[in-house]
């Protein structure tokens, strides 16, 4: 979205300037209905330079479609003064029946490096008051790593949400996200989570007590293939599995760009996980195969799970177990983002396993020192 | 139910919001017929392409009808092709279609029931099932008892105490005709299975707005202490549909408005609304809250029926400027039938916290527009310092609770018009969750079957809630079976009722709200 400098205005006019686009909506109803503005939250969206904030400026529609907003773009823009804050105001309408109904405003701020206090000071007296505010970070960048333009609008926010598909360091981004919950009530979010829900269901079933007795508590090996960008995805998934059967990590080996492996101790003796990145192809997880050994008048087995198409397919070793599949429900970030925005409180299962994947975390780095 | 620590899954635990169904079959006895066809199979449907279902399921359709598992399938797609609310995906509905399976059987024959459980016996382990399963009773209420009976004969059911495999009963409303029957069904019911693994289903409760009544009242300080007679005038619940009976002509005209929808939905929803708060969302504690507001209903005497309660046939009218037939020249409608087509009553709650409060419900076919709704009226201002006009007065408060179309709530509150006057002028605040959410909202059928796959029974009507209705409900049919009378009032189809309708509300200075 290129706009020309008359676009801007002084961010001191953006409450007059949204009444304005209020009134104007209003006297073009034909019906004489008034219309309602639907607010659920406000929601911060952090950006890195203009292309981001374009991209967020698609999103918005499709975001307050599921949860109509406040929504405040915050683009930082690399060559912009650090003085200077552009602002821009519009908003999303659509109809019902009838009848509009203006369903979110939507406001952009671009500022420069060091204008983030500044930028702050503004988003402030902008946040609806009695409204939960959310931060979404649309940056690829680990929020915490970012240092003072995270603090300046972390502050403000009841929630972050961040999706850690892309991190260019995992496990910095992994420590840095966690110590700084420690240190914070801020209640955190990982996008990823919500993407391992199909992965996490698939495994919780098909290597249920009920199905393969005791599989799950002698896990012996994992092996995992992931595509670029998806090992932090990898990642999140072995720290849940890691909290649940409470598996301790021992050691981590980075032996190559490529290739991971940790040894985890269990209660029924050691667990190699060994991860492996391919050079292509979309950055999910794309396989993986849990062998668990003998015990208990059952012998040592496994199990794969591809990712294929929009499912996640389960083929046991058991031949009498015909494969199984669940839906991959892939939404689009904006909608993932709205569905978070719903569920304010922490997650205590995701905590548990961001606590682990930092543990993880903490093994590799003092193998590669 | 709790499992034991070797059946306990690390990888499903409380910490997380998610609920987990459990692997099981379903077998829908009816399989190939309307609900079936309209309402279950669509609901699965949906529930898989969101990823709710487990992957270990399967699905059994089980009836007389003569149907291959190929054909089973066809009949699946044409009913999500036509009544899913979701259009269907072809790579998704290949999936879900392999978990479908039919089985023919006569309900009475016990050699059906033994080829059923062969039948589940030999497609579970493919999938991973432990041998729990799921019966849905979507048949006829005659054949309740044939069912529940064959099901126990062929050991069909497992053991009340028995975590896994689990064996779950799903049985549509009505659960009887009278108090008698109902009991009569719920004897068999317990003769074979515990009162844990009976799901009496009332698809109402598994709307989204009527569970939103839970949610409005506790969930939000403001509404719990004017919840009383103090502050409430009174109460309406209307249940209108646009239609007249159709199809449902032959069941309709055995039940009658009192039965098909005020035994059962619309005390359900006024046990909702007017419960004393439960200590916790346990299913136990919200159904007991439930029973004991049922049990403080004030029991109508015969002989104050008349006054009490209204019912009513629809006769000719006019539907949206077309031409209605009345009920007694509608299909398979007896010329002389004296089934009511439409009920208002007044009801009294004889509790501390709605002592004098009138409750008025109204119910009835082909009415202008389908619409159910909850509301309640509070008192006027003690002390009228606006719009002293008497011919005008304020208006009082009015909370509405819609339960469909255009789910929500709205709040009518006075506030000033703009002007050199003070003129107070009603507004109404209006929440849609359609609007507000952008979400489609699930089908009820979805969310009550997943309920039963994770074995929450919540939104079920426990047996003792079922017969506490029809306690209530007895005195008035006994007073019309013996009244003899051979006409009923009319109201013309397309219109909110009988005058006497009116009446009923207007002799307390009330008037029917207009919807």
């Amino acid at each position: 979205m290129n706009r020309s400098d008359e676009h801007y205005i002084d961010p001191v006019e953006i409450e007059r300037e949204l009444a304005a686009i209020w009134d104007s909506i209003n006297r073009h109803q034909k019906d004489g209905h008034t219309v309602t503005r639907a607010s659920m939250s406000n929601v911060m969206i952090f950006c890195d330079g203009e292309d981001q904030a374009m991209d967020a400026a698609d999103r918005i529609p499709r975001l307050v479609r599921h949860h109509p907003a406040r929504v405040l773009v915050l683009a930082l823009i690399g060559d912009q003064s650090g003085d200077e804050v552009r602002a821009w105001v519009t908003a999303h309408s659509r109809r019902i029946g009838d009848r509009q109904q203006l369903c979110a405003e939507h406001i952009e701020l671009r500022f420069g490096a060091g204008g983030a206090a500044r930028t702050a000071s503004i988003v402030r007296s902008l946040l609806i008051s009695d409204l939960p505010s959310a931060l979404w970070w649309l940056s690829p960048r680990p929020p915490a790593l970012t240092g003072p333009v995270f603090e300046a609008f972390a502050s403000m926010a009841n929630q972050i949400i961040y999706d850690s598909i892309g991190w260019a360091d995992p496990p910095r981004g992994v420590l840095a996200m966690t110590q700084w919950s420690k240190r914070n009530r801020t209640v955190i979010f990982n996008l990823a989570w919500r993407r391992l829900k199909p992965w996490r269901r698939i495994l919780s079933q098909s290597l249920a007590p009920s199905v393969i007795p005791g599989a799950l508590r002698r896990i012996e090996a994992i092996e995992l293939h992931h595509g670029p960008h998806a090992l932090p995805l990898a990642w999140l998934l072995l720290g849940w599995l890691s909290s649940c059967l409470d598996w301790r990590p021992q050691k981590g080996v980075a032996t190559s760009g490529k290739q991971l492996i940790w040894h985890f101790a269990s209660t029924s003796g050691p667990v190699r996980i060994e991860v492996r990145r391919s050079d292509e192809g979309p950055p999910h997880i794309d396989r993986m195969r849990i062998s668990w050994r003998a015990g208990e008048g059952q012998a040592a087995s496994h199990a794969e799970y591809r990712h294929e198409g929009h499912h996640i397919r389960h083929f046991p070793e058991d031949a009498e177990l015909w494969p199984s599949s669940i839906p991959t429900v892939e939404q689009p970030l904006e909608q993932m983002v709205a569905a978070q925005l719903a569920h304010r409180a922490g997650d205590a299962l995701f905590t548990s396993s961001i606590a682990f994947s930092e543990a993880m975390a903490k093994v590799v780095k003092s193998e590669a020192a | 139910m709790t499992e034991t620590s070797a059946d306990a899954n690390p990888l499903m635990t409380d910490r997380s919001e998610e609920v987990f169904p459990q692997a099981c079959t379903i077998v829908i006895f009816g399989g190939a017929g309307d609900l079936s066809k309209r309402k279950l199979i669509p609901a699965l449907y949906n529930l898989a392409l969101d990823g709710l279902l487990p992957t270990q399921f399967a699905v059994i359709g089980f009836a007389i009808d003569a149907m291959s598992d190929e054909a089973f399938r066809d009949f699946a797609r044409d009913g999500i092709e036509r009544f899913s609310r979701r259009e269907l995906d072809e790579e998704e509905w290949q999936e879900f279609s392999e978990h479908l399976f039919y089985r023919q059987g006569d309900f009475g024959d016990a050699a059906a029931y033994a080829a059923l459980k062969a039948r589940a016996e030999e497609i579970e382990p493919h999938f991973g099932i432990g041998g729990s399963r799921i019966f849905y009773l979507a048949i006829p209420p005659s054949f309740i008892e044939t069912c529940v009976f064959g099901l126990r004969e062929a050991g069909l059911v497992a053991p009340p105490d028995q975590d896994l495999p689990f064996t779950r009963l799903i049985v549509e409303k009505p659960i009887g005709r009278d108090l008698e029957s109902a009991r009569g069904v719920n004897r068999a019911l317990q003769a074979c299975f515990a009162e844990h693994q009976l799901y009496r289903i009332d698809h109402y409760l598994g709307k989204e707005t009527v569970q939103n009544i839970l949610a409005m009242r506790f969930g939000n300080a403001i509404f719990e202490p004017l919840w009383n007679s103090k502050h409430i005038d009174h109460v309406q619940i209307t249940v209108a549909e646009a239609e007249g009976v159709g199809t449902r002509a032959g069941y309709f005209e055995t039940a009658g408005a009192l039965r098909d929808m005020v035994q059962n939905h619309i005390l359900q929803l006024l046990s909702l609304v007017a419960m004393e708060p439960p200590w916790s969302m346990r299913a136990d504690v919200i159904r007991d809250r439930r029973l004991d507001l049922l049990q403080c209903l004030r029991p109508m005497r015969r002989h104050e029926v008349e006054q009490h309660v209204v019912r009513a046939q629809y006769a000719s009218g006019f539907f949206h400027g077309k031409d209605a037939p009345g009920y007694r020249r509608e299909e398979r409608v007896a010329s002389d039938s004296t089934t009511e087509t439409f009920v208002a009553l007044r009801l009294f709650i004889d509790n501390w916290r709605w002592a004098g409060v009138p409750i008025y419900i109204r119910t009835g076919k082909a009415m202008p527009k389908r619409v159910s709704e909850v509301a309640v009226q509070f008192k006027a201002v003690p002390h009228m310092l606006f719009n002293t006009d008497t011919d005008h007065p304020l208006e009082p408060n009015v909370l509405a609770l819609r339960i469909q179309p255009d789910e929500g709530l709205a709040l009518r509150i006075g506030t000033k018009l703009p002007g050199p006057k003070v003129k107070i002028y009603p507004v109404k605040m209006d929440f849609r969750y359609g609007s507000t959410f952008g979400d489609q909202s699930p089908e009820a059928y979805e969310r009550l079957l997943l309920d039963v796959m994770a074995g929450d029974a919540t939104l079920f009507m426990r047996d003792d809630a079922v017969e506490a209705s029809w306690q209530w409900i007895q005195p008035i049919l006994d007073a019309w079976a013996a009244s003899g009378e051979r006409w009923l009032p009319e109201y013309p189809a397309g219109s909110w009722g009988p005058i006497e309708a009116d009446r009923l509300i207007h002799a307390d200075g009330h008037a029917w709200r207009r919807l």
